[in-house]
């Protein structure tokens, strides 16, 4: 399973104009000549949950297996990002 | 088997060494052959006799590679000491070769500064390199151990600055940092921080732009430990895991930091790279064991990941609500649907989703319970029959219709299923339901016409079609369907004597109809309407353009059929002549003609073959080639036509003798459904030569086609499945029963069950839809009208001739299949009992007598 929502980078209460824009960008990020793959799995997530009936029933009965980004997405969503401590790096560059 | 015994192995013979003669050269042959010691002590004596060059030399040399040695075995501090011997003893100058990386990877930093400091011997190159190199050295040594570098040394200047800007990183603040690194030189040996800090601070702003920032650092600088970490960081998705996974324990925290991972959810990224590592998707059971073992401080965004693969591990549930929260009922209800789906336990999907679907529909969640009607609906029907549907399926969707009645296409499915199913009524109940809430929707208008014409409504057909070309004017279906309307209002006004309502109707078809093809057929019609001179001549012209012979006789006698009038007259008129063997040509023409008939043409055709059977069975052994007389045969069986089926199958095997498909259609034609117990020995032998000459050739669908005649009727599936009262049976699904050829005693239970609760009819329904008509004779003047018994006799026959353990006898071995027995299991005890107390009963009268 991947994550429709995740793919094309909206949430997941998102509405339909939202994931229609957000679909139509990553489309003008990856046309099909230059990342086919990509290409197929923005297009294959707006199948999914292009309106609310499709997000419904994605909800309902999506039964596809795990990817590894799925993992990943699961445990770092909550992720802050930040830089990291002076004592960390000068540690890392050879401080005692 | 010959033992082969082993020959010893050889031990390879020590090359002869001659020892020199002469001291030097003995050295010269130990330095050549790697002997780095004790050339180094032969070269010490030859020196110690005269100082040559040459042997000073080659003492370096042999100390140059003594401490390549001890260095390669990691024993860095004694190759230093070598090394520096070989400075003093030969003068070489010190900074050469991997000194310094020797000094550097022992951690002699101070030794390192202290060389800089000297620069005795070093070139201004070698001076700048080792700066270079020094500059992490330099960066984190106390202030003390850089006192020995002059002041104006740029590690000494730039330093200040670089930590400064390392400062500037840690704390966000770009302004700051862009200054301090405009202070460092594009010469400065800390030079590569200027992109690595600046790439560090976009990692997760501008990806992009950090991954170009960082690819201007070269490998192995002299930051990089720090370099690798970004490196790292930049990689898009989930890559940087395998990234990190290369770094030391030091770079991995320095990475998580960066990407802002919690102290305590490290291990557990470890684990997710250790994964990724792997190469293959994670199963949903190893995901949930994952992340239900450290659950704690989890974001909700895992929580929704193991509630999407629950299905997938349902032994899980309870482990999931303690980590997660108990799960709504209604939740737990579509998990539980969704995992009896994944293990093909059907009915406890459906009575799970109906559940489900009846909570939502309370709930006020009306569109996922119509979603789930609908899934639910698909999931049971799948690809059947809709003349096979049952109420309760049809209800789900009526029911889903309801709940959402904003779903077009479902309207829309409706409407065709009862259409589909004959029942008009039902689809001009939903097509109205559909056209008040789509007014004006050409998909709707389009069912309406179709429902129409299905219902002979032929000018209602026409004033809807007319109102959709105004919508769509260019929908050349449409278009084709008000022509074939006024056609099939034309050939009513002929069957109620109505020639000149019928001519102005094929008048107005001719404005529709755009091939020539079905111009033609109009004309024919036309030619159909009268019998005078005029008339004749058309449907002369008509046959003509139709093709004339065999293919225009079809097309004559399929109106004729329609028409409902005698095709003898009709054909004398067109002056078609039917005698003679028609050529391949004629055959192919006419089965081209029934491949574009739609089913309800099936009882004109079945009317129509009537006259024509006879000349097509003559053509049977005409000049076909193979892929022709299979494709005839095919169109033979799609149409029912078994007796031309048979006579095609068998003139193709005299000419194909052994073709799998051929063997089959020539089964088929002469056993049909009852093949599985009627064919005879010869036959059966023909069948599994059939199937093994299938199964090399790769044909898998003459393989399953040949397996599907020889396995009894699986009756049991779509009962079960629609069944709407099967709570008892819930854990079973019909497959199971069937699964092999075996006759499981599961199985053999399950249908005694039925006929004890009162459901024999299917018992019985099965006998008469499988077995031979004299078969099923037999067995039901073996029962005497007692309909549990005819139930029982046919479930032994069915043990009987499906073997496994719940058989009687020992299934026949699966090679030489052996032929199952013509006639009926002998009546148990009870039914001889009957037959003697009983009179006998004759035929006629019983006859009929179990019809339900």
């Amino acid at each position: 399973m991947i994550d429709p929502y995740r793919v094309l980078g909206v949430e997941a209460g998102a509405t339909d104009e939202a994931i229609r824009a957000a679909y139509l960008k990553a489309i003008r990020e990856s046309p099909p000549e230059r990342d086919r793959q990509r290409f197929e799995s923005v297009r294959n997530a707006y199948e999914a949950v292009s309106d609310h009936r499709r997000r419904l029933a994605h909800g309902l009965f999506d039964r596809s297996e795990p990817t590894l980004d799925d993992l990943l997405a699961a445990v770092s969503s909550d992720f802050a990002p930040s830089p990291p401590s002076e004592r960390r790096l000068l540690h890392l560059l050879g401080a005692k | 088997m010959t033992r082969h015994t082993r020959q010893p192995a050889r031990k390879p013979r020590p090359a002869a060494v001659s020892t020199p003669a002469t001291p030097e050269a003995r050295a010269e042959a130990a330095l050549t052959a790697g002997r780095f010691r004790e050339a180094i002590e032969l070269y010490k004596d030859l020196l110690k006799r005269e100082r040559r060059a040459e042997w000073v030399a080659a003492l370096a040399d042999s100390y140059a590679g003594r401490a390549e040695e001890l260095a390669n075995k990691g024993m860095l501090p004694e190759a230093l000491v070598v090394w520096r011997n070989r400075a003093s003893l030969c003068g070489r100058p010190l900074v050469e070769g991997s000194y310094i990386d020797w000094l550097l990877r022992a951690g002699e930093h101070a030794a390192a500064l202290r060389l800089l400091a000297e620069g005795g011997d070093l070139s201004t190159a070698a001076a700048s390199d080792l700066e270079t190199r020094l500059a992490a050295t330099a960066l984190t040594a106390p202030e003390s151990a850089l006192a020995v570098l002059p002041v104006d040394t740029p590690l000494r200047r730039h330093r200040g600055a670089a930590l400064a800007a390392i400062a500037a990183c840690c704390r966000g603040d770009t302004v700051e940092l862009d200054e301090q690194l405009r202070a460092i030189p594009f010469r400065s040996p800390y030079r590569d921080l200027r992109f690595i800090l600046k790439a560090l601070l976009l990692v997760t702003s501008d990806a992009a732009q950090a991954s170009e920032l960082i690819d201007r650092v070269a490998p192995g600088g002299p930051f990089e430990r720090l370099a690798a970490v970004v490196r790292a960081a930049v990689l898009p998705g989930g890559r940087w895991l395998l990234a990190m996974l290369a770094l030391d324990n030091d770079g991995r925290q320095l990475l998580l930091d960066i990407k802002g991972c919690p102290e305590n959810r490290r291990t557990l990224l470890v684990e997710v790279a250790e994964l990724a590592r792997l190469g293959v998707p994670p199963t949903a059971e190893k995901v949930l064991g994952l992340l239900l073992q450290r659950s704690r401080g989890l974001p909700a965004m895992a929580g929704h990941l193991c509630r999407r693969l629950l299905p997938m591990a349902e032994r899980r549930l309870r482990e999931y609500e303690n980590a997660f929260g108990v799960l709504a009922d209604v939740d737990r209800e579509c998990t539980q649907a969704l995992a009896a789906e994944s293990q093909r336990e059907i009915a406890t999907a459906k009575r799970r989703w109906l559940r489900a679907s009846g909570m939502m529909a309370t709930a006020g969640r009306p569109l996922e319970a119509a979603l789930i009607l609908r899934h639910l609906f698909d999931r049971v029907v799948g690809r059947d029959d809709p003349a096979d549907y049952s109420e309760a399926c049809l209800g789900w969707l009526q029911r889903s219709v309801e709940l959402d009645p904003d779903d077009r296409s479902t309207h829309l499915r409706l409407i065709q299923i009862h259409r589909q199913r004959k029942d008009l009524k039902a689809a001009r109940a939903a097509l109205e339901v559909a056209m008040a809430r789509f007014t004006g929707d050409p998909a709707v208008l389009l069912e309406a016409v179709e429902t129409a014409l299905a219902g002979n409504a032929f000018k209602k057909a026409v004033t809807l079609a007319k109102r959709l070309l105004e919508l769509d004017p260019i929908n050349s279906r449409v278009r084709g369907l008000i022509g074939q309307a006024h056609l099939s209002h034309a050939r009513k006004q002929l069957r109620l004597h109505r020639p000149e309502a019928a001519g102005k109707e094929i008048d107005l078809a001719d404005g529709w109809l755009s091939s020539a093809s079905e111009r033609s057929a109009a004309k024919l019609l036309r030619g159909l309407s009268a019998t005078d001179q005029a008339a004749t001549a058309l449907l002369q012209q008509a046959v003509a353009e139709l093709g004339g012979k065999l293919p225009a006789a079809l097309q004559v006698l399929l109106e004729c059929a329609r028409l409902g009038s005698p095709p003898a007259n009709v054909l004398r008129r067109a002056g078609i002549d039917l005698a003679g063997t028609p050529s391949s040509r004629d055959v192919l023409a006419v089965v081209h003609v029934i491949n574009t008939l739609v089913a309800a043409d099936e009882r004109f055709l079945t009317t129509a073959m009537a006259t024509l059977a006879a000349p097509l069975k003559r053509a049977a052994a005409a000049d076909f080639s193979e892929a022709e007389q299979i494709a005839v045969c095919e169109a033979w069986l799609r149409w029912h036509q078994i007796a031309l089926l048979r006579a095609y199958a068998e003139a193709g095997l005299k000419r194909w003798p052994g073709r799998p498909v051929l063997v089959y259609l020539k089964t088929f034609a002469c056993h049909q459904r009852s093949a599985w117990c009627s064919v005879t020995d010869g036959e059966r032998r023909a069948l599994q030569r059939a199937a093994e000459q299938a199964a090399a050739d790769g044909d898998q669908r003459t393989l399953l086609r040949i397996r599907d005649l020889m396995r009894p009727p699986n009756f049991l599936a779509d009962d079960f499945d629609e069944d709407e009262d099967d709570d008892d049976d819930e854990d079973f699904a019909a497959d199971e029963f069937f699964d092999g050829e075996d006759f499981s005693p599961a199985a053999r239970l399950m249908l005694d069950m039925l006929v004890s609760s009162g459901h024999e009819g299917e018992i019985i329904r099965m006998a008469r839809e499988t077995l031979p008509a004299g078969q099923f004779r037999q067995l039901e003047r073996a029962a005497g009208g007692d309909r549990k018994k005819l139930a029982h006799s046919f479930i032994d026959l069915l043990a009987e001739v499906m073997g496994g353990p719940a058989a009687v006898r020992p299934k026949p071995p699966r090679a030489a299949p052996q032929r199952p027995p013509p006639a009926p299991p002998a009546p148990g005890p009870a039914s001889a009992e009957a037959a003697t107390t009983k009179p006998t009963v004759a035929d006629d009268r019983q006859k009929g007598l179990f019809d339900d």
